[in-house]
């Protein structure tokens, strides 16, 4: 069976019929942040809650937290899973 | 396997047929007989795939693995939680390709992970600019005594034996085509010396870097602005080999002036696997960038005035100058890189905090908790944080192995460097009934 028209045996397929990009941007996963939102969840320890102070010495701690993105587990999956979609890959073609 | 060759006889006729050939032995005729394999390859023939998992699962069989033993081991690769999130995502077909992402207008997708996973460790590690990762840890410290050596015209080395000891091998490897020296600063009571070393009928000059590891590999807390001011009485860059996790709690290499950092990302979204594949993280001062080893995705707009992300400052990489690259490393692990991305978002700015503190809380009682066992002293007297190291009864080595039989990965035994002593490690995996049933087997393989 041909493909397209074309003579010869199958070709398996074509990555170009696949819709590699969209037309907008993607925000960065920084721009989808929003304060105190969450998506990290811990395993239950049953460990004294000592604090960052009784841990460590004040000279070591740092003053700010690390300012990484704030986002629920539903934005992080779409995020991702979207940028997923403006990839080409080997399983593609 | 099945056969990875997709045509039929059918189809590969048609093709003979196409190029005016009547079998595949006519083809490859062109190549001399004296090249080719007389009597094909000495291979059994293939199996299939149920045929392949049943050995293979015969195989792990033979490994005692997270799931038989509760893990207290550490030394630069830890037992962290990794959610279903990161693995379900990242191992998306689209992000396990082998495809280098050289062609941005097809590559958005793993141009723009990497973007944010460079500002994810640029963050981390308080310096202005990271690379799209390296292959490890070990590695990266390479790449950072490369870029010492490079920036300051030097090539001796003073590194703590504070550093991972894997890592200081790897490099003294590597330094067998450099010709980088090595000079070790020592450990007192588990802390560098940040002084000159004594360096006994050997003039290895001035250093191009001072390394140190924070926390250090006993998991000791190092007093970096020393080591700062150590690194400008001397004309050295600062290089500091830092713990990720810990960072959560601890103020960054760069706010004490680290010229490079550089550490291992496994902890974030990689599971242990038997030593890799692993990530290094990298790290440097902006007035570094031009001489940053490896990939480096950088924003950009497209023609159509839209934002869009490509590999930057690609002159840096030798399959572009050779002659003038510092590094010869063009690859990155991106695959990697993706996971530590993902996971460090759902870990997000409060859940970053949170494993540290986590992972300190279980450290401070795993300690207490061995401590308190019969004639278990501590190494060093040193604060830690990440890790503690501990004098044992009996052999470590010996320890390591009666755990074993009790369900337990009990630590590492440290070499003679360190006086001997077992390295041990808690992650948030660890449980208050896992700690008590730990230091009661403790008690029982050392009594």
């Amino acid at each position: 069976m041909s493909v397209a028209g074309r003579a010869g045996p199958a070709a398996g397929g074509r990555a170009d019929s696949i819709p590699l990009l969209g037309r907008a941007e993607e925000p960065t996963i920084f721009e989808l942040s929003s304060p105190d939102r969450r998506a990290f969840s811990f395993r239950s320890t049953g460990l004294p809650e000592w604090t960052a102070e009784d841990l460590v010495a004040a000279e070591h701690l740092r003053n700010e937290p690390v300012a990484l993105a704030e986002v629920s587990e539903r934005d992080l999956v779409a995020h991702f899973t979207r940028l997923s979609h403006r990839q080409y890959s080997v399983d593609l073609g | 396997m099945a056969d990875f060759v997709p045509h039929t006889e059918q189809e590969i006729a048609a093709m003979l047929d196409f190029v005016g050939l009547s079998s595949l032995d006519e083809l490859f005729a062109v190549v001399p007989p004296a090249l080719r394999l007389a009597g094909g390859l000495d291979m059994a023939p293939g199996l299939s795939e149920a045929d392949v998992a049943v050995e293979l699962d015969a195989l792990a069989a033979r490994n005692r693995v997270g799931a038989d033993l509760v893990c207290f081991a550490g030394g630069g690769a830890y037992d962290h939680e990794v959610p279903a999130a990161v693995r379900r995502v990242a191992f998306r077909s689209e992000f396990v390709t082998a495809y280098t992402p050289y062609q941005p207008e097809v590559a958005q997708g793993v141009l723009q992970a990497l973007f944010e996973y460079q500002t994810m460790v640029a963050r981390l590690s308080g310096l202005a600019v990271a690379n799209a990762s390296l292959y490890d840890g070990a590695t990266a410290l390479v790449e950072a005594a490369n870029l010492a050596a490079a920036a300051t015209g030097r090539s001796t080395l003073w590194i703590s034996r504070g550093v991972n000891p894997a890592w200081r091998e790897v490099v003294h490897t590597l330094a067998a085509g450099t010709g980088h020296q090595s000079v070790p600063l020592p450990l007192v009571a588990g802390v560098t010396v940040l002084a000159p070393p004594m360096i006994d009928g050997c003039d290895a000059g001035p250093p191009a870097a001072i390394v140190v590891q924070h926390p250090n590999y006993l998991g000791c807390l190092e007093d970096l602005a020393a080591a700062r001011r150590l690194a400008d009485e001397v004309g050295a860059l600062l290089v500091v080999a830092f713990d990720p996790v810990a960072a959560g709690l601890l103020a960054s290499p760069g706010s004490f002036g680290a010229d490079v950092v550089v550490g291992e990302g496994q902890p974030f979204g990689t599971p242990l696997s038997f030593g890799g594949p692993y990530l290094g993280l990298f790290a440097c001062r902006l007035d570094h960038v031009r001489r940053l080893p490896g990939r480096l995705v950088g924003e950009t707009l497209d023609v159509a005035g839209r934002r869009a992300y490509v590999t930057t400052l690609r002159a840096r990489e030798q399959d572009i100058r050779r002659e003038k690259a510092s590094s010869n490393i063009c690859t990155n692990q991106t695959l990697i890189a993706v996971c530590c991305a993902i996971q460090l978002a759902w870990l997000g700015t409060a859940g970053l905090r949170e494993l540290a503190l986590r992972c300190a809380r279980a450290t401070r009682y795993t300690r207490e908790a061995l401590l308190a066992v019969d004639a278990v002293e501590p190494l060093v007297s040193a604060p830690v944080l990440r890790e503690f190291a501990v004098r044992t009864p009996v052999p470590a080595a010996v320890v390591v192995d009666r755990m074993a039989d009790e369900g337990f990965l009990a630590g590492i035994a440290l070499d003679e460097e360190y006086g001997g002593g077992l390295l041990v490690a808690a992650t948030e995996r660890r449980t208050r009934a896992e700690i008590d049933a730990y230091a009661a087997a403790f008690a029982k393989v050392t009594r």
